[in-house]
């Protein structure tokens, strides 16, 4: 499981800077949990995005569509 | 920008993206702007990246629709997300079609969805007609953030219709989360002359003091001048605010060059505001301006302020560590700003100023020729004077070559301004009886010249001036004898004995 150290220096692409760094152990916890949260939630919302997008397609060909449009 | 108002931007831009109240992230408050906006950014990527190569062929789907119909899809079927995610891979010239054709209110959720860093040739091209309906919008919600990234990217001309769309309250709102201030100056230079001035006299009003003085540190020294003077002829009350904001949010460095820049009949006005002579408002800004080395803003302040205040003012400077003082020194010197920190000076407590006169930055040679050079130049004499009273012995003994150094011209206005008044013309008699035979021979020398005016001068003060007459009887005996021989050649040894009788 990606600590919250290592989810942030994921989306800094590399250590944490001194100021990061510097946070207590509390607050880089809640820094990390926001990014993740945001990061799902817009995760879930474009799934949920392209799913509605297909609603104007026939059911039947919804899973061609799918795979054609969005890989 | 100050450090700590780029950071509370930065903090408003993050927790946007990760849709938090910015007061659950206060505890980045510590952290530097720079280091907030790369994880901003970070996480951006993060975000648009997901499915990027799906949402490609999207994009490559719309292309071969004609727009009306993608205008339908996008509008009934993908909605805003979609659309935004989307938005990067299409030809500039479809998208700008496609959105032509769109409500604005969809435009607006789709432009809160989008990166604007991907979309950035699109929305260079957006037509005016479709921007003054979003940037109402926008404003209208209250989306200051999504406004601060796109307004990046449009041209002036879309900047000027956005900022037109927007409240004062909105348009300061946004110009603080801005990305790329550097365009603020020009931005807002190419708004009606009036707008401005009515955004910082609303300041207080809107409870937006931080964000307008951090608009006002971005724009150029010659648009600041006169809003700071605005700034300036408020209600006493909405000082009052101002003060109070800016002492709670401390950031008397944003402060401090708007004062700075005034005129100096405006920053009396302020100055004369209570609010500025509380002693933990003054304590604040000398210690904010010790930090940021702030001097040449804030000694224009000190300057202004009421006689009593001042000296409490300057009492709190003199007792700043020594190294704080170097940098004052340091400061002044660079920006010639004796005329500005000698009057300080001379307002402080006997011992503040016997304090700070022990401090080595006022023994250095160059520190005090400049002092005695803008003493003479600025008619500053009786300013120094309280200076030189206290300074250590030796180092008031470098005092006489200075004097003595100073060009003619110099040299008569400081003697002019010394015999205007018995308490500065006496140190001025000791620094003469302190000199060197050759310093007094050029002294001497000088009485004796006919170009020279300096014996006119002291033949006048003997013979008009009973309390200067005797005085000025103290005067080293050579120089004494070179004012007789003035007033033989210039006719006046009669009324100059009598006047000695």
């Amino acid at each position: 499981m990606t600590t919250p150290r290592a989810e942030l220096e994921r989306h800094l692409g590399g250590p944490l800077s001194p100021g990061l760094a510097a946070l207590s152990d509390a607050d880089i916890d809640a820094l990390a949990k926001a990014i993740v949260d945001a990061t799902r939630s817009q995760k879930q919302a474009l799934a949920a995005a392209i799913d509605n997008g297909l609603d104007i397609v026939p059911r039947v060909l919804r899973g061609a569509v799918k795979k054609a449009l969005f890989g | 920008m100050s450090q700590r108002l780029e950071t509370s931007a930065e903090i408003l831009k993050l927790a946007r993206l990760v849709e938090q109240d910015p007061d659950q992230l206060g505890f980045l408050d510590s952290v530097s702007p720079a280091e907030l906006r790369a994880l901003r950014e970070g996480v951006t990527n993060t975000i648009f990246d997901a499915g990027a190569q799906s949402l490609k062929r999207v994009a490559a789907g719309a292309k071969l629709l004609p727009s009306p119909l993608v205008a339908a899809i996008a509008l009934k079927s993908f909605g805003a997300l979609l659309c935004a995610r989307a938005a990067g891979a299409v030809d500039p010239g479809k998208a700008i079609d496609v959105a032509k054709r769109l409500p604005a209110d969809f435009l607006v959720d789709v432009t809160i969805q989008l990166d604007p860093r991907r979309v950035a040739k699109i929305i260079g091209q957006v037509p005016q007609e479709l921007v003054v309906p979003v940037a109402a919008e926008l404003g209208r919600r209250e989306e200051h953030v999504t406004m601060g990234r796109f307004l990046a990217y449009v041209p002036d001309s879309a900047v000027v219709a956005a900022m037109t769309a927007l409240s004062d309250e909105a348009l300061l709102r946004t110009a603080f989360v801005l990305e790329h201030k550097d365009r603020l100056d020009h931005a807002l230079g190419l708004l009606p002359p009036e707008r401005l001035p009515g955004i910082f006299a609303n300041a207080s009003q809107l409870g937006l003091w931080p964000e307008a003085l951090d608009l006002l540190e971005h724009l150029s020294q010659a648009r600041r001048g006169p809003i700071a003077d605005v700034v300036a002829e408020q209600p006493v009350e909405v000082i009052e605010d101002l003060v109070s904001a800016v002492s709670a949010a401390r950031i008397w460095e944003n402060l401090l060059p708007v004062v700075g820049v005034m005129s100096d009949a405006h920053r009396l006005r302020l100055a004369a505001v209570p609010a500025f002579h509380e002693p933990t408002v003054l304590g604040e800004i000398i210690e904010a301006a010790a930090v940021a080395s702030q001097w040449a803003d804030l000694l224009p302040l000190i300057d202004a302020l009421p006689d009593e205040v001042r000296s409490l003012a300057a009492d709190r400077v003199a007792a700043l560590d020594e190294k704080a003082v170097a940098e004052l020194v340091a400061a002044v010197s660079s920006n010639e700003l004796w005329p500005r920190l000698l009057p300080v000076v001379r307002s402080m407590s006997e011992g503040s100023r016997t304090a700070m006169a022990a401090m080595a930055p006022f023994h250095q040679d160059e520190v005090l020729r400049e002092i005695v050079v803008a003493a003479a130049t600025s008619g500053l004499w009786v300013d120094l004077v309280p200076l030189l009273r206290v300074l250590p012995d030796p180092v008031f003994a470098k005092i006489p070559d200075l004097v003595v150094a100073l060009p003619l011209d110099l040299l008569t206005a400081l003697i002019t301004e010394a015999l205007e008044a018995l308490e500065i013309l006496e140190p001025f008699i000791d620094i003469l009886n302190r000199m060197d035979a050759a310093s007094l021979d050029h002294i001497v020398g000088l009485i004796d010249s006919d170009l020279a005016t300096l014996g006119e001068i002291l033949i006048a003060a003997v013979i008009e001036r009973p309390d200067v007459r005797r005085v000025l009887g103290q005067l080293p005996p050579d120089v004494l004898d070179a004012i007789d021989r003035a007033a033989d050649r210039l006719g006046l040894r009669a009324d100059l004995d009598k006047a000695r009788a």
